[in-house]
């Protein structure tokens, strides 16, 4: 069988001069496979998020992303593969202010080659569109409600067709409802397009509906037990507490 | 091209901050470029005004005899003293008649009345404002030229009829043929030597001769020594009295330092543009800064994040430049025309090297405004967009 997208073994990431954050991490992701990450506040799951998004890199241990050891890239690679490759879901959003909401979209592309960047503007439109966002194309971030906002970086965050989606906790900032809604179209776009997606929550629910979930504690991941049915899933007449 | 729509992105996304930036600029090179247009014009105007009343450097003023015989006398030591200056002098035998009196549309007018050789204008260039300078020639009718002041005071120009007498005379009457700018502040009426022969021989009483001349080198002891001899010599006993007419160098001196302080007043104020303009650009500091990390997490490179902010500023500068270049010269046009066309002096050209200085400081200011994003974005670790 083919190697796993990603393939961390043994990784470890402390501060300078400070204490260690991340130990003996051992993380494979396949193709395709959503996977939770959920920690208390403060368990570094933002650390590593970031380590696995090629935005910072572990100290000691082994990284293979999509065959390629990290560890080994130049930085231009790696800002290249973070681009090409990997896409980000933040949990304020980070769309750039003064850009249209279709503009933000493009940013990928606009650091793109310019051969990557060929059919940009549909292809942002499409994914705005699956996001049920192509009527806002023109409008101003600040012009959306969180959820919409929340929409047009799920777009971004794909426009590129990355083999990976990170998101930190991409329904912190929202109300559950609206919540639920994000995380589902997420899986719904990420399963159309076989991209692997590992999601940071607090949120036993939405790490109920992905593949599998993994604990941070002491720097450390661990598989919890096999995902219960979630909430709504379950048999069970609707508590009225 | 990719980074230059990026960097349009920001120049349009942020339309305050580059109006703002604009308006920096264009005030701070207009307000160099003006004080440099005002003050050059002022500074040729004194300078014109110290050459027509003056001379050039150096000119000397010979005054002596009087009564009706000083003329002559007055002849002969102008063309010794010409004779041993040389061809670069020049002289002009000159006279004041105490009981002169000039009438204008049948009225006395008060006015200082200067009988000179019409050569008395190579020394001193006065600009013709309205008609003819005195003719060497005989004319049927006395000419007279009047300066600015004369014709503004007693509302006469080229072709008024006038007349001019002394005590024991009737007035002859004559015409005012020209009108010059002297540079004096008292009305003042010039008359040929040569036509004025029969009136001045009559008032000799009152007659002062004088002589002005002009050469590069001439000392007013000098001068006055060599002339002492040449009395004694001829044995006609006239004692010339020498004394150094020309200001123009105090002048342009004094001129010339109160513009630097002037031009110095502008400079700071294109220093307090320069602090605008990186004031404005620093003000968005953590929205670009956050934007520009934004765009590391998304795949831009390191070089590419100090690249659009150096387009990004230059874009600004440049089209703030666009803008203040052809505004300062209008300015400056206005300006010149104000001060200077009045006194017939033609402004210093437009300093090009100042509105060159002005953009470029825009230009360096606008970098350093939106190099500090740049470098703090470049600082800040890209994984810092997750916490923010
Ligand atoms: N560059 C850094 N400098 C200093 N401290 C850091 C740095 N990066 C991480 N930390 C520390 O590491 C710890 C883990 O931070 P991290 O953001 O990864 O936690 P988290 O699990 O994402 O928390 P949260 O759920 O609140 O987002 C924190 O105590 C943080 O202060
Ligand atoms: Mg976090």
């Amino acid at each position: 069988m083919a190697e796993p997208l990603v393939v961390v073994r043994a990784a470890r990431k402390s501060l300078p001069h400070g204490p260690v954050l991340l130990d003996h991490v051992d993380l494979d992701i396949d193709p395709g496979e959503a996977v939770a990450i959920v920690g208390r506040s403060g368990s570094c799951k933002s650390t590593l998020l970031a380590a696995l998004g090629l935005m910072d890199t572990f100290d000691a241990g082994s990284y293979r992303f999509a065959g390629t050891d990290v560890a080994r890239m130049p930085a231009h690679a790696l800002d290249a593969t973070r681009g090409a490759r990997i896409g980000f879901v933040f949990q304020r959003f980070s769309l750039i202010p003064h850009l249209s909401v279709v503009e933000n979209v493009l940013v990928p592309l606009r650091h793109a080659r310019a051969r990557d960047r060929r059919g940009g503007r549909a292809r942002a439109m499409e994914c705005l569109s699956s996001v049920g966002l192509g009527d806002a194309a023109r409008r101003l971030p600040r012009h959306l409600s969180g959820g919409e906002q929340q929409r047009v970086a799920i777009a971004r965050a794909l426009v590129r067709r990355p083999r990976l989606l990170l998101a930190d906790e991409p329904t912190g900032s929202l109300d559950v409802e609206t919540g639920a809604r994000v995380v589902d179209l997420l899986l719904e776009l990420v399963r159309a397009q076989s991209t692997a997606l590992v999601v940071v929550t607090h949120d036993r629910e939405v790490a109920a509906s992905m593949d599998r979930t993994l604990a941070l504690r002491s720097g450390t991941l661990t598989p919890m037990a096999p995902p219960l049915p979630s909430a709504h899933d379950r048999e069970v007449p609707a508590c009225s507490s | 091209m990719q980074l230059v729509r990026i960097a349009l992105q920001g120049v349009v996304g942020f339309p305050l901050r580059t109006a703002l930036s604009c308006l920096s600029l264009l005030v701070g090179v207009t307000g160099v470029v003006s004080v440099y247009a005002a003050s050059g014009t002022v500074e040729a105007t004194v300078v014109q005004d110290a050459l027509l009343t003056g001379g050039p450097v150096a000119t000397v003023d010979l005054t002596g005899p009087s009564g009706a015989a000083s003329l002559e006398q007055a002849a002969r030591a102008r063309r010794f003293a010409e004779r041993i200056l040389g061809p670069g002098s020049r002289s002009a035998v000159t006279a004041s008649l105490e009981s002169a009196r000039v009438t204008v549309a049948g009225r006395q007018q008060d006015a200082d009345v200067v009988f000179a050789e019409p050569r008395l204008r190579r020394i001193r260039p006065f600009p013709l404002l309205q008609g003819t300078w005195l003719s060497e020639e005989p004319q049927l009718v006395l000419g007279l030229v009047v300066n600015r002041v004369f014709a503004a005071d007693y509302a006469a120009g080229a072709g008024s009829e006038a007349a001019l007498g002394g005590t024991a005379l009737d007035a002859d009457p004559a015409r005012i043929v020209g009108v010059v700018d002297d540079g004096a502040q008292a009305p003042t009426v010039y008359a040929s030597l040569a036509e004025t022969a029969d009136l001045l021989r009559v008032n000799g009483a009152t007659l002062h001769a004088g002589i002005e001349l002009t050469a590069p080198d001439v000392s007013a002891s000098g001068i006055q020594d060599r002339l002492r001899q040449f009395a004694e010599q001829q044995d006609d006993g006239v004692l010339w009295k020498a004394t150094r007419r020309d200001t123009i160098a105090q002048q342009a001196a004094e001129v010339t330092a109160t513009r630097s302080s002037f031009l110095s007043v502008g400079v700071l104020g294109l220093l307090a543009t320069a602090f605008a303009i990186a004031n404005v650009g620093l003000s968005a500091l953590r929205e670009r800064t956050n934007e520009l990390s934004i765009r590391r997490a998304l795949g831009a490179s390191r070089r590419a994040v100090p690249l659009i902010m150096l387009v990004e500023s230059q874009i600004i500068a440049l089209a703030a430049g666009a803008l203040a270049v052809p505004a300062s010269a209008l300015l400056y046009l206005l300006i010149a025309k104000t001060f200077g066309a009045p006194y017939g002096v033609s402004p210093p050209p437009y300093p090009w090297a100042f509105a060159v200085l002005g953009v470029l400081v825009g230009m360096v200011t606008a970098l350093v405004g939106s190099l500090a994003p740049a470098w703090r974005a470049l600082r800040t670790p890209i994984a810092a967009v997750m916490r923010e």
